[in-house]
């Protein structure tokens, strides 16, 4: 299975769980899993778009492109106020939502 | 509804999902979808390099993602079967381990068949009592009548494994350094062969071995599953005589991987075999540890020079 960014941040294990729940075969959790994932990073990059003032999202885009991972972080933590709290966010209602999808198929 | 029907649907939701995030993002982003545009890039992988960024900059403490939403570490490891460990040291302390793995590394060249195969009996016998003088643990192939499916063959680079429910990856460095050395693997989205890790130097030093493919296996499945759970093993790599005590802690991997046992990110470290292809030739035995004397980590002469077997 390819690494998962969302992951890093939490525990997949209850979502996991959730979809065992749901007699979804085992081959197919990575295509499950692995679309979570694109839709945690998809929230991410929106949130921090929508945070910088117009001017500073194309410098943003650039730094990111460039791979300058110090560099990325510095400029978006001078930008974003409160952007750890922020992420976490996003990573709790990522989660939230997909637990509910899952709930949703469960009736 | 049938599994195929469930499946079908949550991914069609998920899908949708993911296309309206892309539209809505798009939309209000407009003169950055024009960026991507003309410079030829796409939305996916810019939002998965800046994602891997942020787990970077997150485990190497740039940022602090400690409190808030994500559970905190348990004061103490939870795990389905608790079990006591009568470890009191810890050899990543240990700094220096090349004298022993010089000396180890010399008397295996002379015993250890250039291509990987399974070892016959008088050769695993020599094995040992060259492995176990030199480093001052007393190993073995077969141990209470249990045996790997081969002492030698290749292991490859594994992912960091959930320890404790709500763990994440950003726990298992303390720094930038650790980060790069250990972090880098990622974790892995399930559980390991026997669930969570009584505690953290298990996870550190963990092994994965081909219980199913072990002679014992086919007699009786659940005794040898019992009995592999968090097992001590030491592996050494051949070529440089660097060794690192540690537990079995996953099953695998695969038999069409077309390699024998797996390593965390550490053991894969402390074997010389961390960086490149993370996959090498090496040596496995289990350790005769009744005792539980035995730390888990790297083999250093400052444990065990000049010492009987323990």
């Amino acid at each position: 299975m390819s690494k998962l960014t969302y992951a890093q941040f939490v525990d997949p294990e209850v979502i996991l769980l959730k979809l065992r729940g749901l007699e979804i075969k085992e081959e197919e959790f990575p295509e499950i899993l692995n679309l979570v994932d694109e839709i945690f990073r998809i929230r991410l990059l929106s949130l921090i778009l929508s945070e910088l003032e117009e001017g500073d999202k194309i410098h943003f885009l650039k730094l990111v492109d460039l791979d300058s991972g110090v560099e990325v972080v510095d400029f978006v933590k001078t930008k974003v106020v409160n952007i750890e709290d922020k992420i976490q966010i996003i990573v709790q209602e990522v989660h939230n939502q997909v637990l509910e999808d899952i709930s949703d198929l469960e009736f | 509804m049938s599994k195929k029907r469930t499946f079908l649907k949550l991914k069609k939701k998920l899908l949708l999902r993911q296309r309206d995030l892309l539209n809505e993002l798009e939309e209000k982003h407009q003169e950055t979808s024009q960026w991507l545009k003309d410079h030829k890039k796409d939305l996916s992988s810019l939002s998965r390099d800046f994602a891997e960024t942020a787990a970077t900059s997150a485990a190497t403490g740039i940022l602090l993602l400690a409190s808030g939403s994500i559970p905190l570490k348990p004061a103490t490891l939870e795990t389905d079967n608790p079990i006591v460990v009568s470890q009191t040291t810890s050899t990543s302390q240990v700094s220096s381990s090349e004298d022993v793995s010089e000396v180890l590394a010399e008397k295996l060249e002379k015993q250890v068949p250039g291509k990987v195969r399974d070892l016959n009996e008088q050769e695993k016998a020599d094995l040992e009592k060259i492995i176990s003088e030199t480093t001052g643990v007393a190993v073995k192939s077969n141990l209470e009548g249990y045996q790997l499916n081969t002492n030698y063959g290749y292991i490859g680079g594994e992912q960091h494994l959930y320890r404790f429910a709500g763990d994440n990856l950003i726990r298992h460095v303390k720094n930038a350094r650790e980060w790069l050395m250990f972090g880098r693997s990622g974790i892995a989205p399930n559980r390991g062969a026997w669930g969570y890790f009584p505690n953290e130097d298990f996870e550190r030093y963990y092994v994965a071995v081909q219980t199913f493919l072990s002679p014992n296996w086919r007699s009786n499945p659940k005794a040898t599953y019992d009995w592999f759970r968090f097992r001590k093993v030491m592996v050494i790599n051949p070529k440089s005589g660097q060794a690192v005590v540690t537990v079995v802690g996953d099953a695998g991997p695969a038999d069409w991987t077309g390699k024998h046992y797996g390593g965390s990110p550490e053991v894969m470290h402390y074997l010389g075999l961390g960086i490149g292809p993370r996959k090498g030739a090496v040596l496995m035995f289990f350790v005769d540890d009744k005792e539980g004397r035995i730390p888990l980590g790297p083999v250093s002469d400052k444990f065990f020079q000049g010492s009987e077997p323990l």
